[in-house]
Formats: structure tokens, sequence, C-alpha cells
């Protein structure tokens, strides 16, 4: 990653990863964690179906018990990294622990947006995803996703 | 002598042996990204960008991984972590 380009959405800096996004590309991802916010606060489980993996997909009796054991630590922890990626979205210098959580971010809203648009491994290998907003920013959260993992191996966080 | 007490039987599945460790498995979910994968490897359980990359393709090739192993409270933390990431994680007793 030595040729960094000015336009890109997370550039490596010396103190930790610096936002980089466009007026247009703020709003958008603001609206996206307003979303999610909503879909998380309602516990709405076929949205969130791809956020919420059992740790015990052969007993029932386990399951719950981890559910129960996690749930509220759970939610309170999406909504505070959240809250991080709210916070840096204008352009703030991300620290290692930032940058974890805006991966998480992005990642989460990937997940919930590709649980909308019933992807399985078929139509990922085929590339034949519909067109049409939610697989753009499907597509475009991918790819913040990616720099921003760049982004974080350059600082060497 | 006081009256025996009467002790309620832990619920317990009696072929369930107590001390066997538990390993926690990575499943594939083609929507995460693979090297989002490797970072979060890397990230929660310290492993070298190499052996990272190995698990992560194995998550990618062969559907699954194990990532770590240990007592239950151990196994469950680290589910819990993974599913703090979107990584889609199982924990089982190891055989």
């Amino acid at each position: 990653m030595s040729d960094v380009h000015p336009s890109w959405p997370f550039l490596p800096e010396e103190a930790g990863v610096r936002v980089n996004l466009q007026e247009h590309e703020q709003e958008v991802l603001e609206n996206l964690i307003v979303d999610l916010r909503q879909l998380l606060m309602s516990d709405s489980h076929d949205a969130l179906r791809r956020l919420k993996p059992p740790a015990h997909p052969d007993n029932e009796e386990a399951e719950a018990a981890y559910r129960e054991l996690i749930d509220d630590d759970m939610l309170r922890a999406r909504l505070e990294l959240l809250d991080i990626v709210d916070a840096g979205i204008a352009g703030a210098t991300l620290s290692e622990d930032d940058v974890a959580a805006w991966m998480q971010g992005l990642n989460m809203i990937r997940l919930v947006l590709g649980e909308r648009l019933e992807l399985d491994g078929a139509d990922l290998d085929s590339h034949d995803l519909p067109d049409g907003p939610a697989t753009f920013l499907y597509e475009w959260t991918g790819e913040l996703l990616e720099f921003l993992v760049r982004a974080a191996s350059a600082t060497g966080s | 002598m006081t009256a025996p007490l009467s002790v309620a039987e832990p619920d317990i599945d009696s072929t369930e042996d107590l001390s066997r460790p538990w390993k926690v498995l990575v499943w594939d979910d083609p929507i995460n990204l693979m090297s989002y994968v490797a970072f979060v490897f890397r990230k929660l359980f310290g492993f070298s960008e190499e052996k990272a990359h190995r698990l992560m393709m194995e998550v990618h090739n062969d559907g699954k991984t194990v990532v770590s192993s240990g007592p239950k409270e151990k196994a469950e933390m680290d589910v819990f972590r993974l599913h703090e990431h979107g990584l889609w994680a199982t924990m089982e007793h190891d055989s």
C-alpha cells in the first residue's frame, strides 16, 4: 500500500486511519446507521438473522441459555460501536479501537443488506445480484470495508 | 442426625463429560469479506498474518475451521466476540 490515493475513503496516517468520505457518502452512511439502529432496537428477527447466528445450532436449550446470557450485552455493544462510527463520519482520525468499531459497523450493515437481498453463496459466486439501491449499497459498503482493512493493515493496527 | 436433604440431580446429560474441552468453529458466510475475516482472527486471537490467512482460507474452501478450544466459559466468550464481529461461530464439545 505504498501508493495511497487522496480520494480513497480511508487514509492510513501515522496517528491512525483518517476517514475521508465525500459529503454525499457521509449522508448515505449516516442514513444506513439510523436504519440499522432502529432494526437493532426493534429486534426484528428476520432482518437480523445473519447478525444472530446460533452458538448451539443442535441444542435448543443451550442456545436459549446462550441468548439469555449475551443478548443484552450484544445489543449494547452494537449500539455503542454505531455511536463510534457516527461520531467519525465527518472525517475523524480513528484509533485502533475506532477502526475495529467501524469494521464491525460496516460489516453489520452488509449482513443486513445481504439478508434483505436474500443472498446465498451461489448468487455471490455468479455476481448475479439484482439491480437496485440495496445491491448498490451492499457493494459500496463492501468496498468501504475492504479499503478500511487495507488502511488498518498499512498503519499496523 | 439430620434428615437427608433432597438434592436435585444436576440437569446434565449423563453422557456429557464436563472435563472435555469445547471447541469454537467459524463457518462460511459468503457475505463476509475474506480480508475482514482474516483481520478479525488476528485481532481476537492474536494469530500471525499467515495463520489468520490460512484459517480464513479453510473457512472459505472447507466451509468451517476451528479457531480455539478450552473450557466452556472461554469458548462462550470467544463465540460472543466472533458474533459481535458478525462472524458465524458455534461451539461444541471437542471429540
